[in-house]
């Protein structure tokens, strides 16, 4: 009786374990150079996310159409993040000259409604959206159809490649078509128009637009047609110009279909893309596993990563730099981080090589502390004197126990005593979410090792991490986070504007001026010469080139890295995932044979680098999809 | 004199009995397979948190190179995502865990069958009072609340953190208590102590309690379940500090290795441990229940 | 005569409002204590909503955050200009008197508007409601249904000890299933049949594209989701079905029963499971009302479009006015549940008489 029992357990647990593999089809690399027709009907199957109540009728509208505004909506010209490559969409050439632009357009450029694509309808995009591009503009004047001039501000002209970059990152500069939006167009232009001129007192772009008053009464007004144009309903298709448009859309797929009149038709790569809604991180690897999906970019935690790869024989991974850098970011309010020494001493703390290895031992250690900028990028900003300036900080309890008792620290048998001798208890702010847990937990442990308590606060999502941290008396003592990231093209003005403008100047408290609420940092220059404002010079980054703006970046990189103000861990590493069965002119064919966990990192001097950045979509946008760079098997 | 004599007599015949009492219910227990195999469970879990937790100290560094490896002698259970033992950090997080499901379960039942009871039998003005606090309780959800909370406070202390958890159970067992106390009470064999004008405290203790005692313990073993499981929610929150070694927080984390053969020790560990502190729950309560309560002897 | 036509139909006027105020009155007499319970789960409705209003806008983190994270992330401009600039476009201060609001917000709510997105516009509380709450009650009212009747059925029988298999099997059952908590039995099941085997979808609630029929087409994609939620619910039902039959058993009419020599079969059928129900009418009221709710971990795991999931969107985007909304109309949903689980209880067991 028993014995039948433990036979049928018996055989449930064979079953149970055949189970385990997931029945991807077995083809791998061979079947990618010999076997075709695999996708005839020439489908991308990915994943994506947009708001769920519904995607709203145009970009501006408020709800997020996710994929659609990936695939369907582009701007003038798109940059390709982490190289210096620019791709001409809409418009055929910048021109620039002095502190003017000319814009020619595409002449074979439609809206998906059937109407061309003309000046008017960026005039009505930087008139109606205020953003970081239309801060350094003072007019923009249309001259035919096909043809406008830019204007720049005249104290703030940005550099000639800083002119066609900020113009690239605007990636949906197409999503205002005149033809929908007048009323709203003519109003905002009309109403800029008829403010006065803003004396120019500081280069601070907040609040002076188009070198205008923006007055109290002024805002309120652009903030009403704002309004309206953002609750406009658009009839009959989302306004794109895009090589997709949208077929369908439910909670969980949206498919898009290829766009006929599409200027580079012939080149566009799938005929559908067929998105499904992000589900949690489980299925998604399962979504992977069992071959439902051909691109999904991120690179998970290494066991995962190499779960899938094991499990489906199509599957192959690439890594990708992301020019950002993660690890610990002070709260400077806090008491504990007033002396040089104490900030220095948990330079050499942690065992950053441990927290790499056990976050994403793809990516590659960093030694410095926080300098804001990903190490390999400063390489190439900055002039290699300079770049030697900043400090290595090798793993060393010893000499942070030193520096430790320099700053009259003290330690008992219980752990650490501060100089006021009271115990060192700290906490630590994160995203609860991989990889963080993991370098939470360990960061912990090495804490604890050392002999310092620490207690790890868990939060939902970044913004949740910003507002938490932001607050006078935050509970954080410091934070997990990026302390470097550049998502914005190739110049050093993209990884200062995320140190600066975005999360991370705010959540570190970084001492501002009471009367006009600035930053207000000085760093000592690079070459030992005097001081700099830090924000000051932030602000006229993207109007210096050359060597002029070599040395600006060495400033601002290398004086902040001498002040300790937070600790690099590694410099991290992102990546794709693609189905070979499904994508073909895929890249790297004969490393991907040995192993399809492709774990070579290219740099910028590397030959491959270009190709493996073209395979990012958020890197990219549509660009890789409508020019063939990815295309369906043939 | 005699007076002292005779108190500390009755003294004596107080201990005294309370002992043979606890005695008697000892050997009961022990006659009962059921409630024996949940005290050895109980007991094995109480070794656990007070023992093992010495002989079996954890290492919380990871150790990337050794990620999920199988079970061997070094590592009893294989070792988790990070390359940590999974046996010792089980057992790293047992006290907490151990003593959070049993306060939880304490305090919210405490508050359900008290508030339940109070509402039932004294009915009036206060039965309506507490019914609104039970309603109020039942529709404000927590997830705002502990939001709100998560900014405000850490949490390291187990007895608040068993607190915040019951906050938010108590309602409805509340509610099911007070139904069942309208119900018994006027019921014949109540309403006939009643008239014969017995103490409250003897229709509580002997009477109600008797009748309503296998729901609350239900109720109790099903909390306790649900405190190792949802502890997890209110730290990553941020309400209470990250602890890895919780068992809850180490099934959350598991999730994602589902699919993953060599991660099967990951997930399937602190399911069979919490399998196993929940068997034993269940047989002692069980098996408690049939000795002490009448009704199940005979059936 | 005219006169008297005339002073007939005043007096019949008079008489008809005094008979329809009569009867007013006489309805809310007779029903007095419904309606004031009525009143009282209003006002607790009320005081939850008030309370979640505040709760919600003391956080630091806000919908203004929120809004002004998504314009840093699409115009690249500065946090702080992008703050000054969510204000304007949302029209909505957070520094606002939260009183303020508050009363607007009950005004809004007597016209039916249970609350207007922040971050969408044209998005309200009754449209998220009425697009996401089908999916979420055709899940979960199904589950509920099947593992409160497979749990009244294991429950009733494991009190009755003639068949120890039984018992044993149905203990463990219980102890392994509840055990694992609802999201892993989601992802377990979903490996096995959705990954391994491919029998169901991994995600979604509906697929136009595959030709089935909808109907079949929603069942299937459901099948998961209802499994994992009845293996978790089916455990708690039964212990819940054992504790109230424990309670019967010592009845005298289970004895007379017995005594009677009526078999096991019959007294469990007849006598035992009917009785040990009543008490469980309360708990499965509130699971009831419960499930408008939505059950959030696993609508995330299986990608559903319910409102659970929704809910938690919500939250986290800090859109405090869909937030309140779809919390008052589950509150309100919860207590009408209560206060009809109340009167039931009290028309289905007469032993429970109307408090003094």
């Amino acid at each position: 009786m028993f014995k039948k029992y433990l036979k049928k357990l018996f055989i449930l647990i064979v079953g149970f374990l055949t189970l385990t593999s997931c029945n991807g089809v077995q083809e791998g690399y061979e079947g990618y150079l010999t076997n075709s027709g695999k996708n005839a009907d020439k489908v991308l199957r990915t994943f994506g996310s947009w708001t769920r109540t519904g995607i709203g009728t145009h970009y501006h509208a408020g709800p997020d159409a996710g994929p659609l505004v990936i695939f369907g909506l582009e701007g003038l010209a798109q940059y390709v993040r982490t190289t210096d490559e620019i791709v001409m969409l809409l418009a055929e050439k910048f021109e620039h000259n002095g502190n003017k632009t000319t814009v020619t357009l595409r002449e074979d450029a439609y809206w998906q409604d059937g109407y061309p694509v003309i000046s008017m309808d960026f005039l009505s995009y930087y008139y109606l959206n205020h953003n970081e591009t239309a801060g350094y503009m003072e007019k923009i004047e249309e001259i035919d159809d096909k043809h406008f001039v830019i204007t720049w501000k005249d104290f703030l002209t940005p550099s000639d490649e800083a002119k066609t970059l900020l113009l690239a990152q605007d990636t949906k500069s197409a999503s205002v078509p005149y033809h929908i939006f007048k009323d709203f167009a003519d109003q905002a232009i009309e109403l800029t128009n008829s403010l006065e001129e803003c004396p120019v007192t500081n280069p601070s772009r907040n609040a002076m637009y188009f070198n205008k008053n923006w007055n109290g009464e002024a805002s309120d007004k652009y903030g009403q047609i704002y309004t309206a144009f953002r609750a406009y309903e658009v009839d009959g298709t989302y306004p794109c110009t895009g090589p997709y448009k949208l077929e369908d859309y439910n909670e969980t797929v949206m498919t898009l279909v290829k766009n006929e009149d599409y200027y580079f038709a012939d080149t566009i790569g799938f005929d559908k893309i067929e998105v499904t809604m992000n589900p949690t991180e489980s299925v998604t690897l399962q979504m992977l596993s069992s071959g439902q999906i051909d691109y999904m970019d991120g690179t998970p935690m290494k066991s995962k990563l190499e779960t899938v790869l094991a499990q489906n024989g199509s599957m192959v991974h690439y890594k990708i730099l992301d020019q950002g850098t993660i690890g610990l970011l002070f709260n400077l309010e806090k008491e504990v981080w007033e002396d040089d020494k104490v900030r220095e001493a948990f330079q050499y703390i942690f065992d950053r090589d441990m927290i790499k290895n056990v976050a994403n031992p793809y990516a590659e250690t960093s030694f410095y502390s926080m300098s804001g900028m990903a190490d390999y990028e400063a390489e190439k900003y900055l002039n290699p004197d300079d770049f030697n300036k900043m400090t290595l900080y090798e793993y060393n309890q010893n000499t942070a126990s030193t520096l430790l008792q320099d700053a009259g620290w003290e330690k008992k048998s219980d752990g650490w005593y501060d100089s006021n001798n009271e115990k060192v208890s700290l906490t630590l702010g994160y995203i609860g979410g991989d990889p963080h847990i993991a370098i939470a937990t360990t960061v912990q442990a090495q804490l604890q090792d050392f002999g310092i308590e620490l207690t790890l606060k868990s939060t939902e999502s970044p913004t949740s991490l910003l507002a938490n941290a932001r607050v006078t008396d935050s509970e954080y003592d410091f934070m997990i986070y990026f302390t470097a990231l550049n998502p914005w093209g190739s110049h050093p003005g993209g990884a200062m504007k995320h140190l600066w403008a975005q999360m991370d100047a705010a959540m570190m408290h970084i001492p501002t001026n009471q009367d006009t609420g600035r930053y207000q940092l000085i760093l000592d220059k690079a070459n030992g010469e005097g001081t700099i404002n830090a924000f000051d010079t932030y602000e006229i980054i993207y109007t210096l080139e050359g060597n002029e703006l070599r040395e600006a970046t060495a400033d601002l990189i290398v004086g902040f890295s001498k002040k300790n103000y937070g600790i690099n861990f590694y410099n991290n590493v992102t990546g794709s995932f693609f189905n070979l069965d499904t994508v073909g002119n895929l890249p790297l064919v004969d490393m991907f044979s040995e192993n399809r966990n492709i774990t070579k990192i290219f740099y910028y001097d590397d030959a491959e680098f270009n190709s493996l950045a073209n395979l990012n979509l958020a890197y990219t946008q549509a660009t890789s999809y409508s020019r063939g760079i990815i295309k369906a098997r043939d | 004199m005699d007076n002292q004599i005779t108190i500390s007599k009755k003294r004596d015949n107080w201990i005294i009995r309370t002992l043979k009492s606890i005695g008697n219910f000892f050997k009961l227990a022990c006659k009962n397979k059921k409630a024996l195999a949940g005290f050895i469970i109980m007991a094995f879990f109480l070794f656990m948190v007070i023992v093992l937790v010495w002989v079996f100290p954890y290492d919380p560094t990871p150790d990337p190179l050794n990620i999920f490896a199988a079970p061997s002698a070094e590592h009893w259970f294989g070792t988790d995502e990070l390359g940590r033992d999974l046996f010792r950090r089980m057992i790293a997080g047992s006290p907490s865990i151990i003593s959070i499901a049993f306060l939880t379960g304490l305090f919210t039942v405490v508050f359900g069958v008290v508030i339940g009871m109070v509402a039932g039998l004294v009915g009036g003005i206060v039965d309506r009072f507490l019914n609104f606090c039970t309603n109020l309780f039942l529709t404000v959800p927590s997830f705002p609340i502990m939001l709100a909370l998560a900014q405000i406070l850490t949490i390291t202390d187990t007895t608040l953190f068993a607190l915040l958890l019951s906050i938010w159970g108590w309602a409805g067992l509340a509610r099911a208590v007070r139904a069942q106390v309208i119900s018994i009470k006027e019921r014949d064999y109540i309403q006939i102590c009643k008239v014969m004008n017995m103490s409250k405290a003897h229709i509580i203790f002997k009477e109600l309690m008797p009748n309503i005692a296998s729901y609350i313990i239900v109720n109790f073993i099903m909390i306790m379940r649900n405190a190792i499981t949802s502890s997890v929610g209110i730290m990553m929150l941020g309400v209470v500090a990250y602890d890895h070694t919780n068992w809850g927080a180490m099934l959350n984390s598991a999730q994602a290795y589902i699919q993953n053969p060599n991660a099967i020790m990951f997930w399937l560990t602190p399911v069979m441990f919490i399998v196993l502190f929940q068997t034993g729950v269940i047989l002692l309560s069980n098996g408690l229940d049939e000795v002490l309560n009448p009704r199940l002897r005979e059936f | 005569m005219e006169q008297e036509v005339v002073k007939k139909k005043k007096f019949d006027f008079k008489e008809f409002c005094k008979k329809a105020w009569y009867f007013i009155c006489q309805f809310f007499y007779k029903n007095r204590y419904f309606f004031k319970r009525l009143g009282f789960a209003l006002v607790t409705i009320l005081f939850a909503i008030m309370l979640t209003f505040l709760v919600l806008t003391l956080t630091p983190n806000n919908a203004i955050d929120e809004y002004a994270q998504y314009l840093v992330d699409t115009r690249r401009i500065p946090i702080e200009e992008a703050r000054v600039l969510a204000v304007q476009i949302l029209g909505y201060d957070p520094n606002e008197n939260v009183f303020i609001q508050l009363f607007r917000y009950i005004g809004n709510l007597f016209q039916g508007n249970l609350g207007s997105s922040l971050r969408f516009p044209g998005v309200t509380a009754n449209s998220v409601i009425a697009q996401f709450l089908p999916y979420t009650l055709f899940i979960s009212s199904i589950a509920l249904f099947i593992s409160f009747f497979l749990g009244i059925f294991m429950g009733s029988n494991m009190v009755w000890k003639r068949n120890k298999i039984k018992e044993t099997a149905i203990t463990s059952y219980i102890v392994v299933s509840s055990a694992i908590p609802d999201y892993l039995w989601g992802l377990i099941l979903l490996f096995i049949f959705g990954c391994s085997l491919g029998w169901f979808p991994l995600t979604g609630a509906r697929d136009p594209t595959n030709g089935l029929p909808v109907f079949i087409d929603l069942l299937w994609h459901a099948c998961l989701p209802i499994i994992s939620l009845v293996i978790v619910q089916t455990a708690s039902w039964a212990l819940m079905m054992r504790g109230s039959s424990v309670a019967i058993l010592g009845e005298d009419y289970i004895n007379a029963a017995r005594a009677r020599g009526l078999p096991n079969k019959i007294i469990v059928k007849k006598y035992l499971r009917r009785n040990a129900l009543l008490p469980l009418i309360t708990s499965i009221a509130i699971s009831f009302a419960q499930l408008f709710g939505g059950s959030t971990l696993i609508e995330s795991i299986f990608n559903y479009p319910g409102l659970g999931l929704q809910l938690s969107y919500y939250i986290g985007a800090r859109d405090y006015f869909v937030v309140v909304g779809i919390l008052f109309f589950t509150s309100f949903i919860i207590i009408i549940a209560n206060l009809i689980a109340d009167s039931l209880y009290s028309i289905i067991d007469p032993r429970v008489r109307r408090d003094a």
